[in-house]
């Protein structure tokens, strides 16, 4: 899919108010407007600019308000279009072939932040990302004045890599968050339990090897050795060894508070996972509580209006014990009645007691459930208190301080209003911080604390259990670790591939784009600079960081420099636009429009014909609208494309009230026609350039020397500065051609005498606007007529000049003239 | 231009889809459930901002499941 302009239509907008604002370039036209300084030309570029940028903005203007410095979206519009009833906008008729769809967009300037942008040119700015518009002063943009990282940006919007951007930043995410959380590292930490908890007699993960030295290190507190070979029997050990400690501390007769203290606390630990332990109770309340919500929802959905219960009642016990014709509660016929009969009302009616029955049943539940859940937190509450005085008491900081915490959600939680399913998340969430802080911390607290006051042995005991509870954890801890990080580092691993994959394809996308941007960039850049000092351009991104650098070799390869430093004005231009046009020409292909405002300003003479070649023959397949205040430049083009599908226009003239005035440039004998037959105003200006650049190009041909230097023209010359020579010229022809083929001619004769050829010029009090369409038709068809003498009449061909022989000839061979000698 | 009219480069859009369709599509050099999990954190059009932490989830999720099947 590819979009054509067909129409350019702008109001209100910089230099053009409500005329002169209307392009068409149908069927693919481009077109060249040449215009001194102050003629408004630039004014279309703005309006151009505005129209596809999608926050509304023209760079140059800035962003600022009407009384900025460079005035804003306020310097868009035209001083009158408010004054005049003018609404500023710009308008474009856009055509696609395949298939055939045409769309027109229309934007109206709006100067404050709401300014949206046309919806029907979405898709078509989002496919052809790269920059339409190039003015002189964004020439050196991108290669001097961009940093790096706006070079990169830019070059990711064309490419539409922000969303490849995300997915690359997001898979280093994921990358460092599974390195944070390998199971590597917490089983070499895990590892350092081992000596800790053995004397340092074993340093590695063996279970066997670790669980043997647990039944050898507690072979001299048991009346008979045991042999512990897998972790159930470690649990048991620990439990009779902490049954010997306190045997020890009970014959001892020293029962510290500090001992009750964590014989208290070990009870908390231990029981977890019983069903007495209040955590436990606590979560069976809430489900019990739940399930009854549950329950009385749904009887009550089906249970009808207890109101109506003494009723029933009656009238079962009525039907029960006799039949009757109608209902005794409404005294209707049976055969009326919803039911049909008193059989299955009588059903009916005893289902809708038992629903109630039901119900109440649920109800009952429902409230003992509350209050077996109330109980039950009121207990937890407990629980925690007695965890609390028991944790001060051997200065369990990190315990005592969660607490308070506890004890404000238990408070704030919504119990009496008896419904569970309300507060059922806080809840769960309570209980499983309270199982956190007994399972983890409280039992990893109570390894580092060593009970006073009791007898040596009784010391002893206690540490080695706590040695042993250690040593129990981390084998298990260790075992899943193990188990995991198998499987962690499959998964790391086919993740790495995957991530990979995705990372190298965007590289190449992005490797494979530079490299045709470069070569096509550097091709462009040697179209104007043949004999270039620069071998090689480069352009380095790096995915990375994000940045795009671009370099130069300078005079010799491998000498790499940065352009800004080395190269001149014109060279740093030339890359510039050659980066412009190469990039619209790889990125913009579903729109190949561009918009090249004023950019041969900085070059020389011979360098502007190289511009006009870029132009000409490397913008094949888009639609230009060129603007320009170097005539010789215009006239290049003009010769090189006039008769490729673009439009010549010169702007003569600009007010503030009628705007620019235009004219064309036609110089194709149909483009005449077409002017004057649709009595365009300009078809007389149009034809005084015609016929002057074909007696130009005679005058040339035949070596009548006019009074001013060609190809330049000065504004105070007449037709007949070129008729006058061109005549005078042709009449020493050899062979007789003028006296038998030209002086005869009807056509030469009038021509002769026409004011036309004397006395229309330049500099007369409003010279294009003829006396009548009739004079110019007249002037056309007789100076058609005139043409053709030129002819060969034998093949139609122009005829060709000998210079040397100063004779006229055609390849044909034939006779060329009428009257030829 | 004729030269590079030739030349077609793919959309971002067009190379993240393709890579799920064909490339990691072939489950002998690739896991096919890690696939999975890529494709539905970081495959759509319009990424969540934590794509990056939900998708470390789920594969840590995924292998402590695939270890608790082993350890049974």
């Amino acid at each position: 899919m590819s979009w054509k302009v067909d129409k350019i239509s702008i109001k209100g907008v910089k230099g053009v108010l409500d005329k002169a604002g209307d392009f068409d370039l149908s069927s693919n036209k481009s077109i060249a407007v040449f215009a001194r300084n102050s003629c408004g030309k630039s004014g279309y570029a703005d309006a151009i600019e505005y129209l596809f940028s999608p926050d509304g903005e023209v760079e140059h203007l800035g962003k600022g308000g009407a009384d900025s410095e460079r005035g804003g979206k306020h310097a868009i519009v035209h001083v009158l279009a408010d004054e005049k009833g003018v609404t500023p906008e710009v308008s474009v008729t856009l055509r696609c072939s395949e298939p055939l769809k045409i769309i027109t967009a229309t934007r109206k300037v709006a100067t404050g932040r709401v300014d949206p942008f046309p919806s029907e040119l979405d898709t078509i700015v989002q496919d052809s990302p790269a920059h339409r518009i190039l003015r002189q002063h964004d020439l050196r943009r991108f290669v001097v004045d961009m940093d790096p990282r706006d070079k990169y940006s830019e070059l990711s919007r064309w490419l539409g890599l922000s969303r490849l951007e995300q997915v690359l930043t997001h898979l280093t995410t994921t990358e460092n968050e599974l390195k944070k959380a390998d199971p590597d590292r917490e089983f070499d930490e895990r590892l350092k339990d081992i000596p800790k908890h053995t004397n340092n007699e074993i340093s590695t993960y063996d279970q066997a090897l670790i669980l043997a030295w647990c039944a050898n290190a507690v072979k001299k507190y048991l009346v008979s050795p045991i042999s512990i070979s897998s972790l159930s029997d470690l649990d048991n050990c620990i439990a009779v060894l902490g049954k010997h400690r306190d045997e020890l501390v009970l014959r001892s007769g020293k029962i510290t508070e500090n001992y009750t203290a964590k014989v208290a606390l070990e009870k908390y630990v231990n029981d977890l996972s019983s069903d007495e332990c209040q955590l436990n109770l606590c979560e069976k309340s809430l489900e019990n509580a739940i399930a009854a919500e549950q329950k009385v929802v749904q009887v009550l959905a089906s249970a009808k209006d207890s109101v109506f219960q003494e009723v029933w009642e009656s009238a079962k016990k009525l039907l029960e014990k006799q039949t009757v014709g109608f209902c005794p509660i409404c005294l209707t016929p049976w055969d009326e009645t919803r039911a049909g009969s008193q059989k299955t009302t009588l059903v009916n009616i005893s289902n809708s007691l038992n629903n109630l029955v039901e119900l109440s049943d649920a109800q009952r539940n429902q409230q003992e459930a509350i209050s077996s859940l109330r109980t039950d937190t009121k207990n937890l509450e407990v629980y925690l208190r007695t965890l609390e005085t028991e944790s001060s008491k051997l200065s369990l900081s990190s315990i005592v301080e969660q607490l308070p915490g506890l004890f404000s959600k238990i408070d704030t939680l919504p119990i009496e209003d008896g419904l569970p399913s309300k507060f059922q998340t806080e809840y769960r969430e309570l209980i499983r911080e309270c199982r956190k802080l007994v399972k983890d911390e409280l039992s990893s607290a109570l390894r580092n604390v060593v009970i006073q006051g009791v007898t040596e042995s009784a010391e002893e005991a206690d540490r080695l259990k706590d040695h042993l509870s250690v040593l129990k954890e981390a084998l298990i801890r260790l075992a899943e670790l193990q188990n995991a990080r198998e499987e962690y580092r499959k998964i790391r691993g086919s993740f790495s591939a995957v991530a990979n994959v995705i990372q190298e394809a965007t590289a190449s996308l992005l490797n494979e784009v530079i490299e045709t941007l470069k070569q096509d960039l550097t091709s462009l850049y040697k179209t104007v600079h043949p004999k270039t000092d620069i071998p090689q351009i480069y352009l380095k991104p790096d995915v990375e960081t994000k940045t795009l650098v671009l370099r130069v070799d300078f005079y010799a390869p491998g000498r790499t420099v940065p352009p800004a430093g080395y190269l001149s004005e014109s060279h740093i231009n030339t890359i510039g636009l050659a980066l412009f046009i190469s990039c619209a020409r790889i990125f913009n292909r579903e729109f190949p429009f561009i918009f090249l405002d004023d950019i041969v300003s900085s070059y020389d003479a011979d360098h502007r014909t190289r511009i006009a070649d870029l132009v000409a023959e490397k913008l094949g397949g888009f639609q230009v609208f060129l603007t320009t205040h170097d005539e010789m430049f215009y006239k290049i083009l003009k010769s090189r494309l006039a008769h490729k599908g673009w439009i010549f226009e010169r702007i003569t003239d600009w007010s503030l009230e009628e705007g620019p005035t235009r004219e064309s440039d036609a110089l194709r004998p149909e483009e005449i026609d077409k002017l004057i037959k649709n009595d365009d105003p300009n078809s007389g200006n149009a034809l005084r350039q015609y016929m002057e650049e074909w007696l130009d190009k005679m005058c040339a041909k035949y070596y009548a020397y006019t009074l001013h230097r060609r190809p330049s023209h000065e504004f105070d010359r007449t037709l007949f500065d070129y008729w006058g020579p061109f005549v005078d010229r042709i009449k020493k022809i050899k062979g007789g051609f003028f006296a038998s083929n030209v002086d005869t001619q009807l056509c030469y004769q009038r021509l002769s005498t026409h004011p036309l050829i004397n006395y229309y010029n330049h500099w007369q009090a409003n010279p294009y606007k003829w006396g009548s369409k009739g004079d110019v038709e007249y002037v056309w068809q007789e100076f058609q007529a005139f043409e053709k003498l030129f002819c060969c009449i034998s093949c139609g061909k122009v005829l060709n000049y000998d210079h040397d022989a100063n004779k006229l000839y055609c390849t044909c061979g034939n006779k060329i003239f009428k009257g030829e000698a | 231009m004729d030269k590079l009219e030739k030349i077609r480069f793919k959309s971002a859009s067009e190379l993240i889809n393709g890579l799920f369709e064909k490339d990691l599509s072939n489950r002998d050099k690739y896991d096919i459930e890690v696939v999975e999990l890529v494709k539905r954190h970081l495959g759509q059009t319009s990424l969540h901002s934590r794509a990056g932490n939900n998708l470390a989830r789920a594969l840590i999720d995924l292998a402590n499941k695939r270890a608790g099947e082993t350890a049974k």
